[in-house]
């Protein structure tokens, strides 16, 4: 058992298990393989960053010490791309966590306040995208503000590098409607409706 | 010895061959194509280590779990191409430039590896209307595989953020001293 702070970012991948039930074990295989795939290539940039699933959502921690940060905010701003337009679609939030960790059985429990709180935020989070928590972008700010923007009073990590073009604005838009529509979001909830809409309003704000 | 890398990308019927077969003509000397490994099967008149190395789906296998490639894609289903890291010393040994004509996941993906040693390209088509329009007048697509390759543009055409330069191709003339532009100024850069 370590104490450590570290910064901890979840995700959850949306309709993940309605889509095992429906989509049949191919399809299930190849968004896991994407995943995977970009996950191994944060996982060789970045040392000492732990990887964690558990069922429909990721988790990754890395020491608040560590100099690779900023590298791996770049990668999951690329991942948050990535999946928005090619995979599979997703909420997460990074916060930083003065936690007690421990291995049991090779599994990180994590049990501070902070990751609860976190659960919290990403719950009432109704946008496919990364929150930044509040303390931590004030702590980053500096260097968190190059990849995220403020929408709604959240911090999200941001799509575009630069504005885009009216034609790649839209190629966006209907490649994130298309994602949505492979997981079955017409036929499932309208949750899913309300964070498609969310997202396309937030693409055109932050191109604006 | 220069080892400066030039990445093309651009959605199927943007214009990207039309505008680099004159600048290649041109400057043919400096440049050397890096030439990729695809598991699709051969047009007519392509041939085996010119247009493509062809190798089959387990070759490709085997070149991946080796990591032999800089970066590989499924660019469409079952259809995978790769280009070789070594292709890249093969040119830079001859004293040319590194010419990547690519799809444009492959492109974001080499210049992520490769940063500030590559230059990358995007040409952007005018709109999607003047795109389909370019690939219909082709006649060598059927409605399915049109459907396709529209639909591919538009995620492609929104990654178009990720490279160094965008140029739109509205005006093929212009577009081509655009990206001569482009060449020199960062053959300049790369020889400071």
């Amino acid at each position: 058992m370590t104490n450590r702070e570290n910064y901890v970012c979840i995700i959850e991948l949306l309709n993940f298990e309605q889509m095992s039930l429906e989509g049949g074990r191919d399809l299930l295989k190849i968004r896991i393989d994407n995943i995977v795939n970009q996950l191994k290539k944060i996982k060789t940039e970045i040392e000492n960053l732990e990887i964690n699933f558990f069922g429909s959502e990721i988790m990754f921690v890395i020491d608040s010490e560590s100099s690779s940060f900023e590298r791996f905010i770049e990668l999951i701003m690329d991942f948050n791309k990535h999946s928005l337009l090619f995979g599979i679609p997703y909420r997460g939030v990074v916060f930083k966590e003065n936690a007690i960790s421990s291995f049991e059985n090779k599994v990180n429990i994590h049990i501070s306040k902070e990751y609860f709180s976190a659960k919290i935020d990403l719950r009432n989070f109704d946008l496919a995208s990364i929150l930044i928590n509040k303390d931590l972008f004030e702590e980053k700010s500096q260097l968190i503000s190059k990849y995220c923007v403020v929408y709604e009073g959240n911090c999200v990590l941001k799509l575009a590098k630069r504005p885009l073009a009216q034609i790649a604005l839209q190629g966006m838009k209907n490649s994130i409607s298309n994602t949505f529509n492979k997981i079955g979001i017409d036929d499932f909830s309208s949750q899913y409706s309300k964070i498609l809409v969310n997202t396309l309003r937030f693409v055109d704000v932050q191109n604006s | 010895m220069n080892k400066g890398v030039f990445i093309f990308s651009a959605p199927s019927g943007s214009g990207k061959t039309s505008i680099l077969k004159p600048i290649l003509e041109k400057l043919k000397n400096r440049f050397g194509f890096s030439i990729s490994a695809t598991t699709r099967s051969p047009r007519e008149g392509e041939r085996d280590g010119v247009d493509y190395y062809f190798i089959s789906a387990e070759k490709m296998r085997e070149h991946i779990a080796k990591e032999d490639f800089l970066e590989w894609e499924e660019v469409y289903p079952g259809k995978y191409y790769g280009t070789y890291k070594s292709e890249l010393e093969r040119i830079w040994q001859q004293g040319k430039y590194v010419i990547f004509d690519i799809d444009v996941k492959g492109g974001v993906n080499i210049k992520n590896i490769l940063k500030n040693q590559a230059c990358s390209i995007f040409i952007m088509p005018p709109s999607m209307e003047e795109l389909e329009n370019r690939l219909r007048n082709r006649n060598t697509e059927s409605e399915d595989t049109l459907k396709e390759r529209l639909s591919r543009a538009e995620m492609e055409i929104s990654l178009s953020d990720n490279f160094d330069f965008v140029v739109c191709n509205d005006d093929l003339d212009k577009a081509i001293e655009r990206v001569e532009e482009i060449i020199t100024q960062q053959m300049n850069n790369w020889n400071v």
